[in-house]
């Protein structure tokens, strides 16, 4: 066999194995180093940890010590028994279906408002938006002066006449008092969501609906609101994931009291898991609180998704 | 549109509007003021103009609660994740809107699924992961963990616009003998400008306003961001509401600038960048 | 264990004779501590012994001038969230912060036994661990941490509004209710209340079961842990029900559940209320807000019989070494330049608590009196130093709130404290 013929040969042999990498390569349409970091990161960062956290759910680690025991579910029937986490489940509730009710609400107002021909249409969009875009815990401790005994809230409720409200110390209205700082911070982003969805309803439909004489209520229930559908359900599923998960706004008001009353799922696994030390316990209860996040926000999607192509 | 006069009735909505603006913005006003009032001042009238304006507040706040450190240490994290995330999402929503499309929608759902899984849970174990790189109590762990958090997000937020990019501009610049780096880097990222500012913008604002991720990271090391340098100072006990506002206000400075600068842009960003 | 709990003035001071150094051997051993130590020393404390610190920190590093030595500070909430972390995974700082007891996350008792702490038993301040505090300091019979300081409680009255009303110091729980009445009548706040911040919800809680309690049985903690006694059914509910007679009598600020700290001070700085019971370790920030020093801490009154008074009294939270530090000798030496006298006695101006290894007359004429009290035997360690994790102090955090808000009864919220003493 001549040199030659031997190269030829290896050759020979190394094209298919070569062209099948080169297949495998090509298969996808683009370079796989375009998405190669993104997975590594993605994997490395979110998923593998997530998966162990899990994995801990089952275990009795309380984060100090060397030994990890499987201890099964242990950990879940505890919660069954546990008054606080259950109050906390209540509690979350409350604060995210509120939230998404005024948000909704006053974030479709303000749009509607803010889209007509006021002249200062422009300026009020910015003094409502801002606070969205500010740090929640820092806007947070300024509230909890606003709400202070002889802080500036009880000052004006004083000057008209009335009596000081317990702002923070009182369960029912710390409970409100939560709620009307995050709707405050958050609204704005309602607003400028609906006022991307208005851009979307073409004039003509309006005019031509004023031609047929259809009143102004007419024509925003007939006509803005159904074509508002998809900016609705953005809305909705947001404020929901915001109202389910918020965390700093309690860690600087009220830290969760007086007693247990704005305890909500994600400060009671703070508490558990970081000043308890039970980190095996708190995995147990950020799981099954995603497992509610899940069940209540893919239904609602599924909902409201339907609502879009019905009206779209 | 028809109904579009100015009319009394508009008028009197117009003011309305205007008075519940003002009353909504108060808590900035005050924000803002009682930072430059002394004690003597605030605690007697905490709502009225300062016109005696003092800046020892601001000299307290900036020594005692080390702002000055903690600007540096968030200017680090929030500029190192913005890299990270700007070059490694734009690149990856590059194949996910180029790729195959069955490889694409698997690749889309395997994404989304951070989306639903809780994030709390991989906190303690992204931790210990960390550890074992030798990355604790470094700015990089925050680098890591926001180019992680919010990959996916700013991932989705490109492919949509790229996707609507024709493919004529690529393959144009593949005849040219353009590599598939070359083609994305000379042709598509300068076209997906707008994406990037939107990218920049709404993470810039999550990652410069978090505070539970670096409470648990960066605690005990000299790399505590703003939000977490700024609860540590009020945590402590600190009975001037001056000082403490002046430190809340040395806090959110640079977001209002942000703000000032780019408010259209923000809002934008916000209204359609969380369609994503 | 010692079982009868006395505290005497001879336990706290035990360190003395190891601490009063003469100068020529303190400049010896300030030469001795001047070794060539080099590398990186992090130091992690609260934020409200940073200025006290700061100052140690500061003199050290001038003695050593090759060690980069990075003081954090940072609120204890903020530490007992992260520091248990860091220790197990072999992160945290070199000096860390340490709580007595095993009531807290960071409580020695819960971190030691796990080896995460250098063992300190042959440093010279050992020497000082007060014999009232030896078990909940010392974990079998080893010494893992620094503390240099007692803790103690009671009502901080604010001598301006007091004399002014021309009261006598009241000595029985009639009489001071009596003072309150009259305090309330001449439109001043008897007692500021701030619980809306968590820890202060115990102080009045604590100070009065030194009495109802442990006085009646001074070995309630070790008989609690026998299975002997509960909660329930005990002085507990006489101290719980005290504190609720001074809510409903009105002598509280109002909204106390929703008052935080800071505000509570405020009051009693300003004037506005009387006192309030707060701890040693808020004294300085007091003095700083009202501008002035007539305040006196007092013993407060629990019963009929002023015999029967009694102070609770703990150890401040100090400094262990992490077992894990890449630069042990030099966190270890730090602690004992911390022990030197001249730093003792610094750290005593800074923080205007009394320091052990300090004589007696050093003491601020603010705790006079209340200091004899625990020199003669009537002190109460600090209840949840003997607790076995931290779930029975947050029980009764909330349930005071609770019972501030009046949404549960006492019975309630000792039931629950019970169930979490018993890890259920």
């Amino acid at each position: 066999m001549s040199i030659i013929e031997a190269q030829r040969m290896q050759l020979a042999q190394h094209r298919p194995k070569t062209s099948a990498w080169q297949r495998l390569l090509k298969w996808g349409g683009v370079n796989y180093m375009f998405i190669l970091p993104a997975l590594i990161i993605y994997v490395a960062v979110i998923l593998l940890p997530i998966l162990r956290g899990i994995d801990y759910a089952f275990t009795d680690w309380d984060g100090l010590n060397r030994t990890i025991n499987y201890i099964g579910l242990a950990n879940f029937q505890r919660m069954i028994g546990d008054i606080q986490v259950r109050s906390a489940i209540g509690t979350t509730l409350i604060i995210a279906f509120a939230l998404v009710a005024i948000k909704v609400v006053f974030g479709l107002l303000l749009a509607l408002v803010v889209d007509s021909n006021l002249k200062t249409g422009n300026y009020l969009r910015i003094v409502f938006f801002m606070p969205v875009v500010l740090t929640p815990i820092i806007v947070s401790y300024m509230w909890k002066y606003i709400f202070s005994n002889q802080g500036p809230l009880n000052l004006l409720l004083n000057l008209a006449g009335f009596e000081s409200l317990r702002w923070l110390g009182d369960p029912t209205i710390a409970l409100i008092s939560v709620i009307i700082v995050t709707a405050w911070q958050s609204v704005g982003l309602s607003m400028v969501i609906f006022l991307a969805g208005l851009q979307a309803v073409p004039p003509e439909l309006n005019e031509a609906a004023v031609i047929d004489g259809a009143t102004p209520l007419k024509r925003l229930w007939f006509i803005t609101l159904p074509l508002l559908a998809p900016s609705m359900t953005i809305c909705v599923v947001i404020a929901l994931i915001q109202g389910l998960r918020f965390f700093d706004q309690i860690y600087a008001l009220t830290r969760g009291g007086p007693g247990y009353a704005t305890e909500t799922l994600s400060t009671m696994i703070y508490r558990i898991s970081f000043q308890f030390g039970e980190f095996s316990y708190g995995a147990a209860v950020a799981l099954t609180f995603s497992l509610i996040v899940a069940l209540i926000v893919l239904p609602v999607m599924q909902v409201l998704r339907k609502r879009e192509i019905v009206h779209g | 549109m028809a109904n579009r006069r100015y009319t009394t009735r508009t008028f009197a909505l117009e003011a309305a509007m205007v008075v519940a603006a003002i009353i909504f913005i108060f808590p900035i006003y005050l924000l803002v003021t009682i930072a430059f009032k002394e004690r003597s001042t605030w605690s007697l009238d905490p709502m009225a103009i300062p016109l005696d304006p003092t800046l020892a507040n601001f000299q307290r706040a900036w020594s005692d609660a080390y702002l000055g450190d903690a600007l540096i240490s968030s200017i680090v994290v929030v500029t190192g994740s913005l890299l990270v995330l700007t070059f490694v999402g734009s690149f990856a929503a590059y194949f996910l809107a180029r790729c195959r499309p069955a490889l694409s929608n698997t690749l889309y759902l395997f994404f989304l699924l951070a989306m639903i899984l809780p994030f709390q849970l991989g906190l303690l174990p992204l931790y210990q992961m960390m550890r074992d790189l030798n990355l604790l109590g470094s700015p990089v762990s925050l680098i890591v963990f926001y180019a992680g958090y919010q990959l996916p997000f700013t991932v989705f937020l490109y492919t949509g616009y790229i996707r609507a990019l024709p493919r004529a501009y690529d393959e144009a610049a593949k005849i040219d003998g353009a590599s598939d780096f070359q083609t994305f880097l000379h042709v598509i990222f300068p076209m997906v400008r707008p994406v990037t500012g939107t990218v920049l913008i709404l993470n810039c604002v999550f990652i410069w306003n978090d505070f539970m991720t670096p409470l648990l990271y960066l605690q005990g090391s000299s790399w505590a961001t703003i939000p977490v340098a700024v609860a540590a100072f009020v945590d402590q006990e600190i009975t001037d509401w001056g000082i403490v506002f002046a430190a809340l206000l040395i806090g959110v400075a640079p977001v209002m600038l942000l703000f000032a600068i780019l408010q259209r842009r923000m809002m934008e960003g916000f209204a359609g960048g969380l369609k994503a | 264990m010692t079982s009868s709990v006395t505290i005497s003035r001879r336990g706290f001071l035990g360190g003395l004779a190891v601490a009063g150094f003469s100068a020529g051997l303190l400049s010896r051993i300030q030469t001795s501590y001047a070794q060539d130590f080099s590398g990186e020393l992090r130091v992690l404390c609260d934020s409200a012994k940073r200025p006290a610190l700061q100052a140690a920190v500061d003199k050290f590093a001038a003695i050593n001038p090759k060690l980069n030595i990075r003081l954090n500070s940072a609120s204890v909430d903020q530490l007992m969230a992260t520091v248990r972390m860091q220790l197990s995974s072999g992160t945290a700082p070199d000096v860390v912060p340490i709580w007595p007891g095993g009531g807290v996350p960071l409580s020695v008792h819960q971190i030691a036994p796990g080896g995460f702490l250098a063992d300190l038993s042959g440093q010279p301040f050992a020497a000082n661990t007060p014999s009232f505090a030896k078990d909940v300091m010392e974990v079998d019979g080893k010494l893992y941490w620094f503390a240099n300081q007692p803790s103690v409680m009671g009502p901080i009255v604010n001598m301006r509004v007091w004399e002014k009303t021309g009261l006598a110091q009241p000595k029985t729980w009639p009489e001071f209710l009596a003072a309150c009445k009259t305090l309330k009548d001449a439109g001043v706040t008897p007692m500021a209340l701030g619980a809306g911040t968590q820890w202060i919800t115990q102080l009045i809680t604590y100070s009065l079961v030194a009495t109802t309690v442990f006085s009646d049985n001074p070995a309630f903690a070790e008989d609690m842990k026998a299975g002997k006694v509960k909660f329930v059914g005990s002085g507990w509910e006489e101290a719980l029900e005290k504190y609720m007679e001074l809510l409903k009598l009105g002598y509280f600020n109002a909204n106390p559940a929703g008052t935080s700290f800071e505000e509570s001070q405020q009051l009693v700085a300003s004037g506005q209320a009387a006192m309030a019971v707060h701890t040693s370790g808020t004294m300085a920030g007091m003095i700083k807000a009202a501008g002035h020093r007539d305040f006196v801490m007092w013993p407060l009154p629990g019963r009929d019989d002023a015999a029967q008074t009694q102070v609770a009294v703990g150890i401040t939270n100090g400094y262990g070494v992490s077992d894990t530090s890449k630069n042990k000798d030099a966190a270890i030496a730090f602690l004992d330049f911390m022990n030197e006298p001249e730093l003792q006695a610094m750290w005593a101006e800074v923080t205007l608590v009394p320091v052990f290894g300090q004589p007696p007359e050093n003491t601020d004429p603010i705790y006079t009196e209340l200091m004899q009290y625990v020199s003669d035997g009537k002190g109460a360690l600090y209840m949840d130093n003997k607790w076995p994790n931290p779930r029975v102090q947050e029980a009764h955090f909330v349930g005071v709130q609770e019972l501030l808000s009046g949404t549960t009864t006492i019975k309630d919220v000792l039931g629950r404290m019970d169930a979490a003493y018993a890890g259920t």
